[in-house]
């Protein structure tokens, strides 16, 4: 047995003094590791962001053209055809009042926004100004200590009402008190004057001290607005960096390694599902008609309906998650200037066809027709004709909506912000036209050209709000492009709509 | 400057600090390495990797052991992490057998040859090897650290020893043959 002893003293006597020099590379590959990987991680999410905040006021720019810009159109066929009509001239007016009041109020926000800007950079300056100072003219500690005590005491007589003055300085001097503790329990303070690497060690401790006390001067400004709250963090703070300090060097390095894994295993709420309920506007891109030929240049406006659903989501990783669902969809949209009138004592022999070319009617004794108003001549069609049949028809489908989208997360905290796209299969299950005439709504066909399988290309942003580890607040602005909705439109009829779904996740 | 203060100074993640650290130690930690490791190049990657891990934990050292220490610790425990994460222990027979006695003239064996023969042994035999008779881990701390029971760290040792014996004896007898 005790010769066995002989191989480990062996080994452990031409070891003792074993030591290799490892080759230059790997020194290189380490200063890259820990110093060259951090602006690149950067870089990305700033340009997300930036890319984000474009594609919002790309949306609400579209938005608000939609909806702030009523096409001319509409307004002078009116005036042709009916002269008394001039309470909706009025309504443009104020509507165009609304417009520059919208546009003068933006103009006042930047001026408030610019006014903060001023007051953040001159707070900055003041710190920097500050701690230059002191950089300059080496002291002692206690002296740097003394004069930052003074500095923040002053501060608050400046700030602060009389009769809190008191117990200001008290946490005033408490801060100053714990700054020494602070200063070796934060040992990994960020270090501000990065170029000035060649510092002295002199300088290296009044640096920390300083950084130290400048987190100190802020925390006693924050205290003018909360001051029972700051002692607390501090202690917080001295009990973390203990903490920090008790752990043993096994468990640091057990940290090292075993911690990610563990991260990586658990990722528990891969799994979301999120009923939504949205208010849809339908509307087209370009001048057309998906009802007849005659009708491409008359007024059509959107519906604000309502879809409603639910859709499940996976994330596949941090930033990229998977979702797909089902989801109600109504749309609706009317076309106005539309002349119906009955046929059984038309005096007009129009050379129209008095039905169109995209309806099917229900009835069939075609007691009625419909003529755009934009074949009429104000001053050709005659008075009694022209007062009596104004109306509008009215389209309305609905679909059972499939979407399958990827949502890509800019934001990911409290408030998230993702940038979602996608695309939808819809399946036709409701398809009317209406007439309305003089707020008589009746049905008089379905639409024959809307295909029962149609497509949407999705784009969207989404918001949200993590209420808690399992729930989260939606809102979802989408613009969802149709493909394939119609066989036979007359004119640029290309529908869209948009869609602001709002809705729960339960995480799982 | 004094070790101390290049601890400060690396814990700002200041970068000549840093270099002096790996030049203070680097070919210390990189015998380590070469011991736990089954190459030079897995060596080096194991070198890179700990002393980045020590670089960015550098927060965490608070002067209770030596930092030499501290980081051979860390280094070991990336040797270690590599075959944990990888999962290549070889699978051999965990029977329990006798202690074997091992009588070897040290003499004619050279430090690059027994670094070789080290090399050389399945990856669980060269870490158990490594820790208890160069690192002075005790056979509990190996169980621990590799996740293994204490009679398969003592029988891995046993094997190792074996291996390397044979290993050694095989050495000596080719020496002498070419000598005569």
């Amino acid at each position: 047995m005790n010769d066995k002893k002989h191989i480990d003293r062996l080994f452990q006597e031409k070891f003792k003094n074993f030591e290799v020099t490892p080759d230059d590379a790997v020194w290189h590959n380490i200063h890259n590791a820990l110093h060259n990987d951090k602006p690149k991680r950067r870089v990305m999410p700033l340009w997300w962001k930036l890319a984000g905040i474009a594609a919002v006021l790309a949306l609400l720019l579209t938005v608000g053209n939609v909806v702030f810009n009523p096409s001319d159109d509409f307004n002078t066929s009116e005036k042709k055809l009916v002269d008394t009509e001039k309470t909706e001239d009025s309504v443009d007016s104020s509507n165009l009042d609304d417009v520059i009041k919208s546009s003068s109020e933006p103009i006042n926000s930047n001026v408030i926004t610019k006014s903060d800007e001023t007051e953040v950079v001159n707070t900055n300056a003041t710190i920097s100004n500050t701690t230059k100072t002191v950089n300059t003219q080496p002291k002692t500690a206690t002296q740097i200590a003394s004069e930052n005590r003074s500095r923040t005491n002053t501060e608050n007589r400046t700030k602060s009402h009389p009769e809190k003055k008191a117990a200001q300085q008290e946490d005033a001097l408490i801060s100053t008190s714990k700054k020494d503790a602070v200063a070796k329990n934060t040992p990994n303070l960020p270090q501000l004057n990065a170029n000035k690497e060649a510092a002295n060690q002199a300088n290296n401790s009044a640096k920390t001290f300083l950084e130290s006390e400048r987190e100190k001067a802020t925390i006693a400004q924050t205290k003018d607005q909360n001051p029972e709250k700051t002692p607390e963090v501090i202690e917080n703070k001295d009990i973390i960096a203990l903490n920090t300090e008790d752990d043993s060097i096994e468990d640091a390095i057990a940290k090292a390694n075993p911690t990610n894994e563990e991260e990586k295993e658990e990722q528990p709420n891969r799994w979301n599902i999120t009923p939504n309920v949205a208010p849809v506007y339908f509307n087209t891109l370009g001048k057309g008609s998906s009802i007849d030929g005659q009708f491409v240049n008359n007024t059509k406006s959107g519906e604000v309906n309502m879809s409603y659903g639910i859709s499940g989501s996976y994330a596949i990783n941090d930033k990229i998650k998977v979702r797909a669902g089902v989801n109600k969809v109504n749309l609706g949209y009317s076309t106005g200037g539309v002349i119906v009138y009955n046929e059984s004592n038309s005096f007009i022999v129009s050379s129209k066809n008095n039905q169109l070319q995209n309806i099917n009617f229900t009835n069939q004794d075609g007691s009625n027709a419909f003529m755009s108003t934009s074949n009429l001549d104000a001053q050709s069609a005659p008075q009694a004709f022209v007062s009596s049949t104004k109306g509008a028809l009215e389209q309305q489908f609905g679909y059972i909506e499939i979407p399958l989208e990827m949502e890509y997360n800019i934001i990911d905290s409290k408030f998230g912000l993702n940038v979602i796209g996608g695309f939808s299969t819809l399946f036709l299950n409701n398809n009317e036209v209406f007439s309305v005439l003089e707020n008589q709504r009746s049905l008089i066909g379905e639409a024959n050209n809307i295909n029962s399988t149609s497509f949407s290309a999705n784009f969207g942003l989404g918001f949200n709000y993590n209420v808690s580890s399992m729930l989260k607040l939606n809102l979802e602005p989408m613009f969802k492009y149709q493909i394939n909705t119609f066989t036979n439109t007359s004119g640029y009829f290309r529908p869209y709509y948009i869609g602001v779904y709002t809705g729960f996740s339960f995480k799982f | 400057m004094s070790l101390e203060q290049l601890i400060i100074n690396c814990k700002k993640n200041d970068a000549q600090a840093q270099s002096q650290i790996y030049k203070l130690f680097s070919s210390q930690l990189f015998s380590l390495c070469l011991k736990y490791s089954k190459n030079y190049a897995e060596a080096q990657d194991n070198l890179q990797d700990a002393f980045v891990t020590i670089f960015k934990k550098m927060n965490q050292f608070s002067h209770k052991g030596s930092l030499e220490g501290w980081m051979k610790r860390i280094t070991i425990n990336t040797a270690l992490q590599r075959y944990r994460s990888v999962g290549v222990f070889n699978i051999v027979n965990e029977n329990q057998i006798e202690d074997v006695a091992v009588e070897v003239n040290d003499d004619e064996v050279s430090l690059d040859f027994l670094l070789g023969i080290i090399q050389e042994l399945p990856d669980r035999y060269r870490l158990v090897f490594n820790l208890y008779v160069l690192d002075d881990y005790s056979h509990k701390e190996i169980a621990d650290m590799l996740d293994i029971s204490t009679g398969t760290s003592k029988s891995n040792l046993a094997r190792a020893r074996m291996i390397l014996k044979n290993k050694i004896e095989h050495h000596k007898t080719r020496v002498n043959s070419q000598s005569l």
